[in-house]
């Protein structure tokens, strides 16, 4: 098993402003390397949440062969619909400081978002974002875990279902760990879902 | 900016608390055996609030000082404790035992302590027990509320035009207060308030401040705006203390427009510039 954070997140070197979702894939690509080789195996599985499902799915697509399977939790079908959200969720922060910021265009431009920042770059990036089964051609086992309202669990439960994607599904309902609870820098920890991802993994008993 | 070398550390004595440890980069003559501890902020992993504590750490080493991002006992990748500990008690163990394997290492003799909100919190009450500590960082530590709080607090709801469309439509926090106090008349005043008594906690941490200013420990407290709840001007902790005699060891600001996790990166520089500004005069 491998954690890893992409290139301007977590404890990874760079900064967010100089950051790409092409990098991010090449993150992947690197972790799955990194993983072949500590662990000596020749296919590996990939997990991903939200944003990360989504470039997930699409290096899958393109190094099949040495993904054996696909866990795709709660991903972004739309990269413009998820800017969209960002914005959303940053204008109804209670606090002026916590709102969207318009970065200078000699520092790349875009957005600060909820303490991130969101180039210019990676906006055009995310607008030609989709996640769809036409275009991505899940080879592998892929598996679907919605945990958010009807109308997501909707949209990716025919997406899953597709003939092209075919892949299994499962809902379960639950406070979105990403979205910090009414007090202040808290959250809730999604047992259910994670012995769920855990199970698919360990069993393979999605197909 | 120079190249940052960062590694991964286990601490404690089951090697169960997960630090990244940040080495010094700049000139750090005079400093080898000093390190920088930062603590969790509430339950975000080492990384801080909007990366915070990654940032801070790097310019730190940029500035030529040791730095551990330490996530407590079931945050972030560090196991749960084996006792029984308290929450408070078992963070301030996890904090002993990580100064006690940095210790063991070899190099590290002295520390300053870093901490947001609770970590804030967790840095002074270490501090005021353990002689390795020289310094502690604090931003939005509790403090009690003063005589001046209320007063700010009061009047800045006064002049808000919002307050007072509440007040008329039955809304206003006066009104719940109004009704709380009828029903307390009818209910155990224990139970419905909960929680520690004020006058216990004001207690509490006077003696703590006032042990770590007769140990000499330097202390940089910096208070955000946003936590209009909890307080309200800069000098707050000054009058919430008026018995511990701070002086000089302590610099003190306050962040008026700035949100609690520090969301701008405007900010976050702002708050890592004057923290490096009163680390190179330790």
């Amino acid at each position: 098993m491998l954690r890893f954070d992409y290139f301007g997140t977590g404890d990874s070197g760079g900064d967010g402003s100089d950051a790409s979702l092409r990098g991010w894939e090449s993150d992947i690509d690197t972790a799955i390397d990194e993983l072949k080789d500590i662990a000596g195996v020749g296919r590996v599985a990939l997990v991903g949440l939200r944003l990360g499902a989504t470039l997930a799915a699409r290096v899958a697509e393109r190094r099949n062969r040495e993904v054996s399977a696909l866990v795709l939790w709660d991903p972004i079908v739309s990269g413009q619909a998820y800017v969209e959200e960002l914005l959303e969720a940053a204008r109804m922060r209670e606090h002026a400081a916590e709102r969207p910021i318009q970065r200078e265009l000699q520092s790349g431009g875009g957005y600060e978002l909820l303490g991130f920042s969101l180039p210019d770059a990676m906006l055009r990036e995310l607008a030609q974002l989709r996640l769809a089964p036409s275009d991505v051609g899940w080879v592998c086992k892929t598996h679907c875990v919605v945990s958010q309202g009807p109308e997501a669990e909707a949209q990716l439960r025919s997406l899953a279902e597709h003939p092209k994607a075919a892949a299994t599904f499962a809902a379960i309902p639950g406070r979105p760990p990403w979205i910090e609870a009414d007090q202040i820098m808290t959250g809730e920890v999604p047992v259910a879902l994670l012995h769920h991802v855990a199970k698919v993994l360990v069993d393979g008993t999605h197909r | 900016m120079a190249h940052i070398a960062e590694s991964v550390v286990l601490l404690g004595p089951r090697r169960s608390l997960v630090g990244i440890h940040t080495h010094p980069a700049g000139d750090s003559s005079g400093r080898e055996d000093i390190c920088v501890v930062i603590i969790n902020a509430g339950i975000i992993h080492r990384v801080g609030p909007n990366r915070l504590h990654v940032e801070l750490a790097r310019a730190l080493s940029a500035a030529g000082l040791s730095a551990v991002r330490l996530d407590l006992s079931g945050i972030g990748d560090s196991d749960s404790r084996a006792d029984s500990l308290n929450p408070l008690d078992g963070a301030l163990a996890d904090i002993r035992e990580a100064l006690d394997t940095l210790v063991e290492s070899g190099k590290v003799k002295r520390f300053i302590l870093l901490g947001l909100c609770s970590g804030a919190n967790h840095a002074a009450i270490r501090a005021a027990d353990d002689e390795r500590i020289i310094a502690i960082g604090l931003v939005d530590p509790f403090i009690p509320r003063t005589r001046r709080y209320y007063l700010n607090h009061y009047f800045r709801r006064m002049t808000r035009v919002g307050s007072w469309k509440n007040f008329f439509r039955g809304d206003h926090p006066a009104w719940q207060w109004l009704e709380a106090q009828l029903l307390r008349r009818r209910t155990d005043r224990t139970l419905e308030q909960g929680g520690p008594d004020p006058a216990e906690v004001r207690r509490y941490l006077a003696r703590i401040y006032d042990d770590v200013v007769r140990r000499g420990v330097r202390i940089f407290a910096a208070f955000t705006g946003d936590l209009e709840s909890q307080h309200n001007y800069r000098e707050q902790l000054l009058d919430a203390f008026p018995d511990v005699a701070f002086g000089t060891l302590l610099d003190l600001y306050y962040f008026g427009d700035v949100d609690h996790t520090f969301s701008s990166s405007n900010d976050r520089t702002a708050l890592i510039s004057l923290i490096l500004k009163w680390a190179s005069k330790l």
